[in-house]
């Protein structure tokens, strides 16, 4: 029970703000009389997703040389054709604006459905090595098929997946347990992070200025905004010489960034930019010669108050929660 | 806490309450816009995004003054826990200045200051014992632990925090495993302080924060009697070790062991049992996750099948009961079934599938192509790269 909601409720009917048919719903909430299950419904679902890609992984590792490679990729196939046939009879038309589907299960049983394609595609190419020395290409083909997906369904979860799959095919990690950007010559990955990231903004942008899915802007511009703040931060922490240019770069890219945001009035871009250019200026402060530790402190905290200051003058005039 | 903060509270519910309303539809703007006239915004309260940042900041500000302060001061270690303490007040009135001002107390500033306060002085307490006093580790230990669940409960009440409460009560939990029948003690306190914290999670006097540290101490008690009862956990002695007690070399009885088997399912059972006849998601919550830990736990000592099998199948199976819970929830008089509905209400449905993007990414993320050496032939690559992860 929510008292405090439930008086609300009360003194609002008895004033006229709120008619008796939603007043009387509002206050079964506010009393707990109604309760959602929404939230652990869609849990149990992603969970269940979960171990069932993690057990077919495992099946298919333990058991593809006794079943053979065809059984296998036909069984997966078929697995993954129900779910997306089943996300095919459910799903809204298809729209340029938002239409997704209000069925809880939805996004789990499409998310499941893609999952095995990807592991369907990833193993046969292991087993009949279709693109040979080409083989990472396989990873642009699975991010295709996410994107396509995504853009069908309204998905941001399979577009996630597509931005995630497409910095693989670029070298780039974005999963859980790397350190850095991925394995392989630090500058070249760079390159790759902040020309992947500039390049996901664009079309973030691209999308919004056209009216073509407008609301996947966030997915977009958000993940290009990570890879190229990511990029340039790892130029600051990583590079031994030039680390004062990278800094630079780092402050005129997360100035570029925070005008943008703040213009457009997007948090979660400003909130980044804003914590890059301080992790940034810390590594500048922190790691310079001399034995004055405590006035590189006092320094790095001063400056942690000013963009605190930021911070708050944004909140205050970009006028939103 | 104060009672300004307390009225204040109550508006934000009614506040936070319309918005959801008006997210859903269910009223218009007009009516919106009346609502938050009359329930004035008492105190700034940005999105919590913001609040993170700001909390990440503040930290960072208070820990680097702090480490200021004692690179410039170099004190000698017997005089450290006079420095924590000092710390520890200045960061505590440090918070109590925002929880003060309207336009500070609800950005995250109070917490991360308020946490760090607590921090220096639990960290002046242990030194204190240990380099002051020369007392022994038990003794340093055990201080420590009781300053901990005193400063964080006081600090729960005082700024109403559930999460300050929620590690007062882990404190005392990890006090009471040093105690001898430790795992006794967590069933009796564990026990009690459920049964005593959910008296007081409807109560309208309590502010709304106050109730919320209350449904944290139900959960934690719950997770404690859990913890004491689970077959694993008694065969591995996890609370005795916890405590670093001593261990009795004999290991649990044949007893103790029936005993904790019964428990280990009627636990879990008995919370969501609970959580259904009460209609409270968060007991329902527990209740399911210590059912997901009882089901691991028999995974771990009866083998039904091949690992891929049990995970295939428990998938599968979890799918179809979530899909069957909706359809069943969905087929309802109203969409609803003895008070339970599975539409979203006033949810923020939005934030909750943008928030589920960081998990989803996370784990399904494909690992990044190697890098191209010279001379490299391909093999073929990794299989799982797709989506499902190259390692399983």
């Amino acid at each position: 029970v929510n008292p405090d909601v439930a008086a609300g409720v009360e003194r609002l009917r008895g004033d006229g703000v709120l008619r008796d048919l939603p007043a009387n719903f509002f206050g079964r909430v506010a009393r707990r009389e109604l309760v959602t299950v929404r939230l652990e419904i869609r849990a149990a679902l992603y969970l269940g997703v979960l171990l069932l890609t993690a057990g077919v992984g495992l099946f298919v590792k333990e058991n593809h040389e006794r079943i053979g490679p065809a059984a296998i990729g036909v069984a997966i196939g078929i697995g993954a054709a129900a779910c997306l046939v089943w996300a095919m009879r459910r799903s809204a038309p298809f729209a340029w604006g938002e239409a997704t589907s209000a069925h809880a299960g939805f996004d789990y049983v499409l998310l499941l459905g893609s999952l095995l394609v990807a592991t369907d595609l990833g193993y046969l190419e292991t087993q009949f090595t279709l693109l040979g020395q080409n083989w990472p290409w396989h990873l642009l083909v699975v991010a295709l098929f996410y994107g396509l997906l995504a853009y069908r369904f309204d998905s941001r979860m399979l577009l996630s997946l597509s931005l995630a799959s497409f910095a693989a095919w670029r070298g780039i990690a974005v999963s859980i347990g790397r350190t850095s950007l991925g394995s392989g010559d630090p500058a070249r990955l760079r390159a790759e992070a902040l020309s992947t990231g500039v390049l996901f903004a664009v079309l973030g942008l691209a999308s919004v200025r056209a009216g073509k899915k407008a609301h996947f802007e966030d997915v977009w511009v958000n993940g290009g905004v990570l890879l190229v703040l990511g990029g340039v931060l790892s130029g600051v922490f990583g590079s031994r010489l030039d680390w004062g240019v990278w800094l630079l770069a780092l402050l005129a890219v997360s100035a570029a960034i925070a005008a943008a945001a703040y213009r457009w009035k997007r948090t979660l871009p400003f909130a980044q930019a804003v914590l890059a250019a301080y992790l940034g200026v810390l590594r500048g402060v922190l790691s310079g010669g001399g034995g004055d530790a405590a006035a590189r402190l006092l320094l790095a905290a001063l400056l942690g108050a000013a963009a605190l200051g930021v911070v708050f003058a944004a909140h205050r005039k970009m006028k939103i929660p | 806490m104060k009672g300004a903060w307390v009225e204040a509270e109550r508006v934000e519910e009614v506040r936070a309450a319309a918005r959801g309303w008006k997210r859903a539809g269910a009223i218009g703007t007009g009516t919106f816009e009346e609502i938050l006239r009359r329930y004035p915004e008492p105190r700034t309260l940005p999105a919590p995004l913001w609040r993170v940042v700001t909390f990440l900041l503040v930290s960072a500000i208070l820990l680097l003054l702090g480490g200021a302060l004692v690179a410039g001061l170099s004190p000698a270690i017997k005089n450290a826990p006079f420095w924590c303490a000092s710390l520890g007040v200045a960061f505590v009135v440090v918070a109590e200045l925002q929880a003060r001002s309207r336009s500070l107390a609800r950005r995250g500033g109070v917490e991360a200051a308020s946490f760090w306060g607590i921090v220096a002085l639990v960290g002046g307490i242990f030194i204190f014992f240990e380099e002051s006093l020369h007392a022994g580790n038990d003794v340093m230990v055990n201080a420590g632990l009781l300053g901990a669940a005193l400063l964080f409960g006081l600090a729960a009440q005082h700024w109403g925090n559930p999460a300050f409460a929620g590690f007062a009560a882990g404190a005392v939990f990890i006090l009471l495993a040093r105690a001898p029948q430790g795992r006794l003690l967590w069933v009796a306190a564990g026990v009690a302080l459920s049964a005593a914290a959910e008296r007081f999670l409807d109560r309208p006097s309590w502010a709304p924060s106050h109730r919320a540290c209350a449904a944290v101490l139900v959960a934690v008690g719950l997770v404690g009697v859990y913890a004491a009862v689970n077959l694993y956990a008694l065969d591995h002695r996890l609370v005795e070790k916890l405590g670093s007690a001593r261990l009795d070399a004999s290991g649990p009885s044949f007893g103790e062991r029936i005993a904790s088997m019964v428990l280990t399912a009627l636990v879990p059972l008995a919370a969501v049992v609970w959580g259904i006849r009460s209609r409270r998601a968060f007991a329902l919550d527990v209740g399911l996750v210590l059912t997901a830990l009882s089901l691991l736990t028999l995974r771990f000592y009866v083998h039904l099948a091949a690992t891929w099998l049990v995970l295939t199948l428990a998938g599968a199976a979890l799918l179809l009961l979530a899909l069957g819970v909706n359809r069943w929830l969905a087929k309802g008089a109203a969409k609803e079934r003895s008070g339970f509905t599975a539409e979203s209400l006033f949810a923020d449905e939005r934030r909750l599938r943008a928030l589920e993007l960081v998990p989803v990414v996370a784990a399904h993320a494909p690992e990044s192509r190697p890098p191209v050496e010279p001379g490299y032939q391909g093999g073929g690559g990794s299989f799982g790269g797709g989506g499902a992860g190259g390692s399983f």
